[in-house]
Parts: C-alpha cells; sequence; structure tokens
C-alpha cells in the first residue's frame, strides 16, 4: 500500500514538471523590431525610445508584440483596412502566428484602431478586453491630446488586461478540475448508502385499488395586472468604440 | 425458566439432517439426497411429537443446577436438541435455529402454535451461496470502500432469517380539497398585463392496500426491512413448518396494533399523493383542506426471508440485510477510505488542471 502510494505521489509530480514546461514561459532570441513609430511628431522622442525598450522586454517575456502607429492619415481606405496594411508591410508580429496588439491612430481625421492579430493575442485581448484598453487610453489621455501619457497607459492596460486574463485561464483550470474531482467523490460516496424508512405504498394498491368518486374543479374569479416595465433601449458599443473582427484580425476602433 | 420442545427435521429414510432447498422448494437430506414436500414432514412429524407426548418422555427437562437472574429466566428459554442431547439456551421469541453443537437445524413448534402460528410464508428463493454471490456483487463498482473492509466481512456467516412480518389490508377514504391557480401574460407597450385564473378542486375517493408489511420483530431494524421491500406475494403460500428447518426465525414481539400507526402513516401519504396526481393543468396548487381515514380490514401473520449479515469493522457493527426472494440489498453506509478519496481528488484536480493549462494557454 505504502509503495502504491509513493508510486502514484511520484507519477502525478513527474507529470505536472512535463506539463508546467508548456505553460511557463522560455527563453526566445530577440527581435529588433521598431514598436513605436511617430510619423506625426506627438511623442517625445526619448519617450519614444522608453516605450520601444519597454516593448521589447514584454516582447520576449510574453511572446507577443505591442505597438503604436502614428499617422497623418489613413488615406482612402477605412481606419481598419490601414491598419492591417501597416501590420502586413511591417511584417509585424511576434513568431509563426505574428501575434501582436497594435494601436494606429490618424492624426488628420482623429481615427483609432486597436488591432489584435494571432490565436494567442486574440485569445487575450478579446472584445471586452480591447474596448477597456481603448476606453482607459483614448477616453483618459488621446482624447485630451495628452499623447505621450496615453501611449505609456496604452502598454500599462495591455499588460494589466493580459495578467487578468491569465489569472482568469488559471482560475477556471484549478477550479473547474476540482469541482470535477469533488462531483466525482461525492457521486462515488453516495453509492456507499442504500437505506431510508418508506413513506409511501403505492406498491401495494391493486390494478382496482383506486377510486376516484368526485372529480369536481371549480372556477373561482380572474384578476387582471398591469404592471409598468419599460422595454430596454438597445445600445451601441460601450463608450462610443465599434468591434468587428475576420481575416485573422480584431479591431476595435472610433474616434477620439 | 421455562422448557419447551424442540424439533430437528430429520430425513425419515436414513435420520440424517433435513434443510429446505431453494432450487426444488423441498426440504432436502443431507446425507441421502432424497427430498420430501414440507407438508409431508410436517404431519410425519406430528405423528411422531404425539407419539412421544404420549409416551411421557422425561428427555425435555430443565437443567435444575442453572441459575438465572428473574430478568434473564424471563426472556430466555433452554431447549434440548434431540439430536446430540446438548442444551440450547435462546431467546423467548426463538423459533428457529441450529444446535451449534452438531448443527442440525432445530424448530420450537410451541412458537407456531396457536395464534403464534404464521397465516403465510414466502419461501427462501435464493440459497445461500446467491446470497453470498450478490453481497460480493454489492461491494463491486466502490473503488473508496476499504480493501481491509471487503477482506474482512466474514461473508460465509450469512445467515438466513424468517422475519415475522404483520400484513395490513386497508382502505383509506379521503376527501381532499385545493386551491388551483392558472396564469398568463402579455406585453402591451411598455406594460406587462398578468392575467390569474382561480380555482377551488375537490376530490374524494379510496384506494384499497392489499398486504402493506410491517416487521413484528424489535430486533429488526425498521429502515431495513422497509428498504428490502417489496416481496412477491404472488410466491406466499399458506404457512407450513417444513420451510423453515436451515433458516433462523423469531416470532413476533411486536403487535399487529403497535405497527398500525407506521403502517397507517404510509398508506396516508400514499393516498394524498395519488390523489394529488389527479389534479393538473395547473401551475400552482395548494392544499386547502385533507381528511383521510384508513378503515383496517384485516391483518395477516407472515414469515418473510430475509438474508442477513453483521460485521464488525474498527470497532464499529455494520449490517447487511437482502430479500431472500428478490435478492434485493441493503446495508449500513460502508465505510470510506479517507486516503483513497483525498488521492481521487487530487488526481482528478491535477491531471485536470494540466490538461485544461494546455488548452487555454496553447490552444487558445
Amino acid at each position: 500500500m505504502k509503495k502504491k502510494l509513493i508510486a502514484i505521489f511520484a507519477s502525478i509530480t513527474f507529470l505536472v514538471c512535463i506539463l508546467s514546461s508548456f505553460v511557463l514561459p522560455t527563453y526566445a532570441t530577440s527581435r529588433t523590431d521598431e514598436y513605436v513609430v511617430d510619423e506625426y511628431g506627438v511623442l517625445d522622442t526619448e519617450n519614444v525610445e522608453r516605450l520601444n525598450l519597454l516593448a521589447k522586454e514584454y516582447s520576449e517575456k510574453y511572446h507577443i508584440n505591442f505597438y503604436i502607429r502614428i499617422l497623418e492619415t489613413s488615406g482612402s481606405t477605412t481606419i481598419e483596412r490601414r491598419a492591417e496594411g501597416v501590420y502586413n508591410s511591417e511584417n509585424l508580429g511576434y513568431g509563426e502566428d505574428k501575434d501582436g496588439l497594435m494601436l494606429i491612430m490618424t492624426m488628420q481625421d482623429r481615427q483609432f484602431d486597436i488591432l489584435v492579430h494571432g490565436k494567442k493575442a486574440r485569445g487575450i485581448f478579446i472584445t471586452p478586453v480591447r474596448e477597456s484598453i481603448a476606453d482607459q487610453v483614448i477616453n483618459d489621455y488621446m482624447r485630451y491630446d495628452r499623447y505621450d501619457e496615453g501611449a505609456r497607459q496604452f502598454f500599462d492596460s495591455s499588460i494589466k488586461n493580459m495578467h487578468t486574463v491569465n489569472n482568469v485561464k488559471i482560475g477556471i483550470a484549478i477550479i473547474i478540475p476540482a469541482i470535477i474531482g469533488l462531483i466525482v467523490v461525492i457521486a462515488l460516496c453516495s453509492k456507499h448508502k442504500t437505506k431510508g424508512i418508506s413513506h409511501e405504498a403505492l406498491s401495494y394498491i391493486p390494478s382496482y385499488g383506486f377510486n376516484l368518486r368526485t372529480s369536481r374543479d371549480f372556477f373561482l374569479n380572474r384578476t387582471i395586472s398591469r404592471t409598468y416595465s419599460p422595454r430596454s433601449k438597445s445600445s451601441s458599443g460601450g463608450g462610443g468604440f465599434h468591434s468587428s473582427s475576420g481575416g485573422g484580425f480584431s479591431h476595435t476602433s472610433g474616434h477620439f | 425458566m421455562a422448557n419447551n420442545a424442540i424439533t430437528n427435521f430429520q430425513c425419515p429414510n436414513c435420520n440424517g439432517p433435513l434443510a429446505f432447498d431453494t432450487a426444488s422448494q423441498k426440504l432436502k437430506c443431507d446425507n441421502c439426497g432424497r427430498t420430501f414436500e414440507p407438508a409431508y414432514i410436517e404431519e410425519y412429524y406430528d405423528k411422531q411429537l404425539a407419539i412421544s407426548v404420549e409416551k411421557g418422555s422425561q428427555e425435555y427437562k430443565a437443567d435444575e443446577t442453572l441459575q438465572w437472574s428473574e430478568e434473564d429466566a424471563k426472556h430466555l428459554r433452554a431447549y434440548n436438541c434431540p439430536s446430540c442431547g446438548a442444551q440450547l439456551i435462546a431467546d423467548e421469541t426463538t423459533a428457529a435455529t441450529s444446535c451449534p453443537y452438531c448443527g442440525n437445524p432445530s424448530i420450537v413448534p410451541a412458537q407456531f402454535s396457536g395464534a403464534l402460528k404464521p397465516d403465510y410464508i414466502i419461501p427462501f428463493k435464493l440459497n445461500k451461496d446467491e446470497a453470498i454471490k450478490k453481497l460480493s456483487d454489492f461491494y463491486r463498482g466502490k473503488p473508496l470502500l476499504p480493501r481491509a473492509f471487503k477482506e474482512r466481512n466474514h461473508i460465509e456467516e450469512i445467515k438466513g432469517v424468517y422475519v415475522p412480518f404483520w400484513l395490513y389490508d386497508s382502505q383509506a377514504d379521503a376527501d381532499i380539497s385545493y386551491r388551483a391557480t392558472r396564469s398568463f401574460s402579455h406585453r402591451e407597450g411598455d406594460y406587462v398585463v398578468t392575467t390569474v385564473d382561480y380555482y377551488s378542486i375537490l376530490r374524494q375517493g379510496s384506494i384499497e392496500f392489499i398486504h402493506v408489511p410491517a416487521d413484528g420483530s424489535s430486533k429488526m431494524r425498521d429502515d431495513f426491512m422497509d428498504a428490502i421491500e417489496p416481496f412477491n406475494y404472488d410466491e406466499m403460500i399458506p404457512f407450513e413448518m417444513g420451510y423453515m428447518p436451515g433458516y433462523l426465525a423469531d416470532r413476533y414481539d411486536v403487535s399487529a396494533q403497535q405497527d398500525t400507526n407506521r403502517v397507517n402513516d404510509r398508506m396516508r401519504n400514499t393516498t394524498a399523493h395519488k390523489i394529488r396526481s389527479t389534479v393538473f393543468g395547473y401551475d400552482t396548487v395548494m392544499t386547502r383542506r385533507q381528511t383521510i381515514n384508513i378503515h383496517e380490514k384485516n391483518v395477516h401473520y407472515a414469515f418473510l426471508p430475509v438474508w442477513m449479515l453483521t460485521t464488525k469493522w474498527q470497532n464499529k457493527s455494520y449490517t447487511f440485510a437482502m430479500n431472500g426472494q428478490t435478492g434485493k440489498m441493503i446495508g449500513d453506509d460502508l465505510p470510506v477510505d479517507q486516503l483513497k478519496t483525498i488521492l481521487l481528488f487530487l488526481a482528478i484536480t491535477v491531471i485536470g488542471a494540466a490538461l485544461l493549462l494546455i488548452l487555454l494557454f496553447r490552444v487558445l
């Protein structure tokens, strides 16, 4: 019995060690991309250098690249198409899947788009998360022309939301199996119980044994009540943002 | 100390011990293998008993050297085994037992005489081997059961017991009224209009109950005897002592009157439930008035077959009972191996968490 227990513990420990290597990040070679590019000149140069170093650090740590592109105009196309064009032409993104999150702003028409590409990045930066980032970055800073702070906030919000999503994933990964384990154990333990005092005698009524002599249903009265309950108005995307996805990209865009 | 005659049913052919064989439903000799109808053996032994009484047999005497307290003397009986002469001490209600010295099945005819004679009996359908197999199957599929419990269960000590039961035939008359509602709602602009119709419902009727059982032995746990129901009364026959050999039995010590309340409660609950099932098509139903009268028609006294095993593990007693006709199994809550439970929970959690982590971080 003792040997069996030791063997079971050893197996579980070995399994956890092997599988955790899939989850924990490993070191990879860094890329020397330009993460923050300001063609319009609204960002401080020192800030751009600082943000580039920060983006490089995040790229190595999280295997997702974060970009900021500030352009003059989106041209004759939509902001979303412009963003996709930039992403593809500059070959942005980390790894084979080109995981990345990009904030692109066009200053002449004051439009922005938060674009996400890659399976891993899209799994983290889902619509509510992108809208939350947009709310913190655009509504609190960019709308008021506080571009340096806004750029910094973009990085901070992205990382903070990524940690939250990862924590939620870890929580789900622990809680769901624990609940399943509890259900299984309770189900197996319930098989150990069998008896109970009988409170009924249905088995002892012969086929002819039930005689219903009187069966009357009388209608008494009716009540009618009216309750005020206005229909809820349909709302557009929170904070005036518009979210969409397609072609491997997901977007949250709007005006600032 | 009362001293009563006991009878070993012995083979008229070779005097070997007779025991009831479930396969043939007859008495079978352990020595020569001949089988006899129970009615034939009973008649045969009635004649033998009459002869021995006539002879003024002196062998069934109390041992005068034994000293018992007054309390003990009230509840114990002493018998002499006709096969080996050994003295047997048994409870005042013991009706059938076996001699611990020679193993012969022994019947106490006095426990079946006059008003004590059962009206019916359901003979054992499952033999000891089948009972042991069913109990072994009962342990299967329970991975959290301690291995030591299974191994030290003394499963071979399972005993066949005829348990005294009262079978009640009654009629329940019910007069019940309910208040019910039916409601529906729809929307008119910004308003939700709810319409509720109220009804008064009356139901009157009667239900016949045939042979509702309640065990007549204070030694048998009521919850156990309830739990191994139902018995198939199609196989119930008029009582004959010939079905007893090889099994233990006690006569009743809980009267039909004492069991009445328990049985009447069952019938009342069933009547209320059955009448309520005739009220349907409403959103809510509430009972306003309920009158259920139970009219007892008849009570029968019957011996019903039960396989019993009591075992001890870690200073706690565990009892198992099996319907000797249908094989339905019941027992005390089985122990749970705490260590196995914790390990199983941890194993599911760790493996599940590992798989989900891979799925959530690599795939999604």
